[in-house]
């Protein structure tokens, strides 16, 4: 799974780079695509990595009819093993949604978290929710699974990631599946 | 109702009267007051800590050193980082400030205080790219001659802002792709930073800080399987500075010269049978009197317990690359400062009570207590602990 991340990073981190290393990300770039869409449940969930700018739409959901896999209330809660931040289902959100008055961040952090309820690991989108009114004493998480200094931005959780949107203040934090790691 | 408001008339009414009685028969005039403001901090050498806020007002907080009385805050924006001068007398924020607090447009500044009054003295408007994000000491850094600044932008693409301080004025960006954080050369306008294939890269600009000069990388590191925390100590006024990794290794890189050169890896636990690993945010400390690397350990570490708070300081003698001492602090630590005395006052952040705590350390202590708590300080934040006399 890092492989995934590493590369999608680097190919990133070419969009600022010189142009004596574009052609080798470029490479790079095509390389981790179409791996991602080998792993991934589907293809419109390639668009949702993180960096992308419409991130959150396609996911986005409300309760899962049958009920959660897990207390999401809970730190221990296994897609929250790299979340850092407030959870966004006691600010007036859901899982996976901001709440009312708030938006998502167009870019995020990853974490590869265990699922114990089907022994898969997953890649889980930490997006950062932006804006909106204080939070009533939410439940402030704090995972690092797998996470990494700046120098690996999209494994980074010390950061603002509302740092992309025109709404910059930090409200709370949601976990997204977006695919099998 | 009527009658307990009589009371309560009457009641007040008696009490009013009592003072201008007294006054009048028995004490003698009040002498005349006016409201002032203290021209100054009191002088002696100060501890500084950043208290970010990520929805308001930060504030670089500074407290006695001698005795930790509080001595006031230069406030600023959100999400801040700080430095200071190497003689303790200016300080230096860059923030964010949004036209709504949580939203509008942002105005990202540098400013510049005067430590001695608490005030801004200058302000200098960056590019709103300005990294936001939990405090670190290598955010935010003053070249070897304190001409300059360099600032960490994240987009969330990485660059450098230069700001010429004598200028007041930005002089570039410098692109720094996948490459975080800036430790500065000991002379010139050079910095080095650690990037994400795992080589450390460093930048050289001309004298005006207006080009770049050169850009070397050397590989350095795995970022998967020992990856090195960015919280990094020079060594005394040498051109070598020691980063650690996540599995406690201490790595010693020369910035002597164009391109960043290992010098050395020495391990921190190799000799240790039970499971112990670095955490925190700034983790290490270094004192150059006695060459002697501080660091924080945890016992049982797991993937993901690089943050957590240390049950143990450890001291490496880098002189030889051999651990020396592991110290128990009574309370758990993330963050550390030490001053360069041959007995020195190491200073350490415990995250669960937001204390700065103080203690003695005495190298020529052969067994028993050699790391004594001399003083403790509530603080709004202390990831990044700075001193200066």
């Amino acid at each position: 799974m890092t492989s995934y991340i590493d590369r999608f990073l680097e190919w990133m981190d070419g969009t600022t780079e010189r142009a004596a290393r574009r052609t080798a990300q470029a490479i790079g770039r095509r390389h981790v695509l179409a791996s991602l869409g080998t792993a991934m449940m589907g293809t419109a969930l390639a668009p949702m990595l993180p960096f992308d700018r419409t991130f959150g739409k396609a996911f986005a959901q409300a309760k899962p009819v049958g009920g959660y896999d897990g207390d999401i209330a809970a730190c221990d809660y296994w897609r929250y093993c790299a979340l850092d931040g407030y959870l966004c289902s006691e600010c007036g959100g859901e899982l996976t949604m901001c709440p009312p008055g708030s938006e998502a961040s167009v870019v995020a952090w990853v974490g590869t978290c265990h699922n114990p309820n089907d022994g898969r690991d997953y890649l889980v989108s930490y997006n950062d929710c932006c804006g909106g009114g204080g939070c009533a004493n939410p439940t402030f998480c704090f995972g690092s699974e797998g996470e990494r200094p700046g120098y690996r931005m999209g494994l980074y959780n010390d950061i603002n990631w509302c740092m992309a949107n025109e709404t910059k203040g930090y409200h709370c934090t949601v976990a997204v599946v977006v695919g099998i790691a | 109702m009527k009658k307990l408001l009589a009371v309560l008339l009457s009641t007040t009414c008696a009490f009013a009267a009592v003072p201008a009685f007294a006054q009048d028969a028995d004490i003698p005039p009040v002498a005349e007051e006016t409201v002032g403001v203290k021209p100054a901090i009191d002088p002696g050498p100060n501890i500084f800590a950043m208290d970010q806020s990520w929805d308001g007002l930060s504030t670089f907080q500074v407290f006695s050193a001698e005795d930790f009385t509080y001595k006031g805050g230069m406030g600023t924006g959100m999400v801040a980082q700080g430095q200071v001068s190497a003689d303790g007398t200016t300080a230096y924020t860059t923030s964010t400030y949004l036209e709504r607090i949580t939203w509008g447009e942002p105005d990202m500044v540098l400013q510049i205080f005067d430590v001695a009054t608490l005030s801004v003295t200058a302000e200098i408007m960056l590019p709103p790219k300005i990294t936001m994000v939990a405090a670190y000491e290598h955010l935010l850094q003053l070249s070897a001659d304190e001409r300059f600044i360099f600032i960490m932008n994240a987009t969330p693409a990485a660059s450098v802002t230069v700001v010429d301080l004598e200028a007041g004025a930005v002089t570039m960006e410098v692109p720094t792709p996948g490459c975080w954080e800036i430790y500065p050369a000991t002379s010139g306008l050079k910095f080095t930073m650690l990037c994400g294939d795992g080589a450390a890269k460093t930048f050289i600009l001309n004298e005006t800080g207006t080009e770049i000069v050169s850009e070397l990388a050397t590989d350095l590191f795995n970022v998967d399987d020992d990856p090195l925390f960015v919280h990094a100590e020079r060594r005394g006024d040498a051109d070598e500075l020691l980063f650690v990794s996540y599995t406690g290794n201490v790595y010693r890189v020369s910035d002597a010269g164009d391109a960043p050169e290992l010098i050395e890896i020495v391990s921190l636990t190799a000799d240790v049978e039970a499971p112990f690993a670095p955490g925190g945010y700034a983790l290490t400390a270094y004192n150059a009197a006695n060459d002697y690397l501080f660091v924080v350990m945890h016992a049982d570490p797991y993937d993901g317990s690089h943050k957590d708070a240390g049950d143990e300081v450890w001291v490496m003698d880098m002189a030889v690359g051999t651990l020396l001492y592991r110290l128990q602090p009574e309370h758990g630590l993330v963050s550390l400062y030490v001053d360069d005395a041959e007995l020195p006052t190491l200073y350490g952040f415990n995250e669960e009570d937001y204390t700065i705590r103080s203690y003695a350390i005495d190298p020529a202590a052969t067994h028993g207590i050699i790391m004594e708590e001399t003083g403790t300080v509530s603080v709004g934040g202390g990831l990044v602990i700075t001193v200066r006399e």
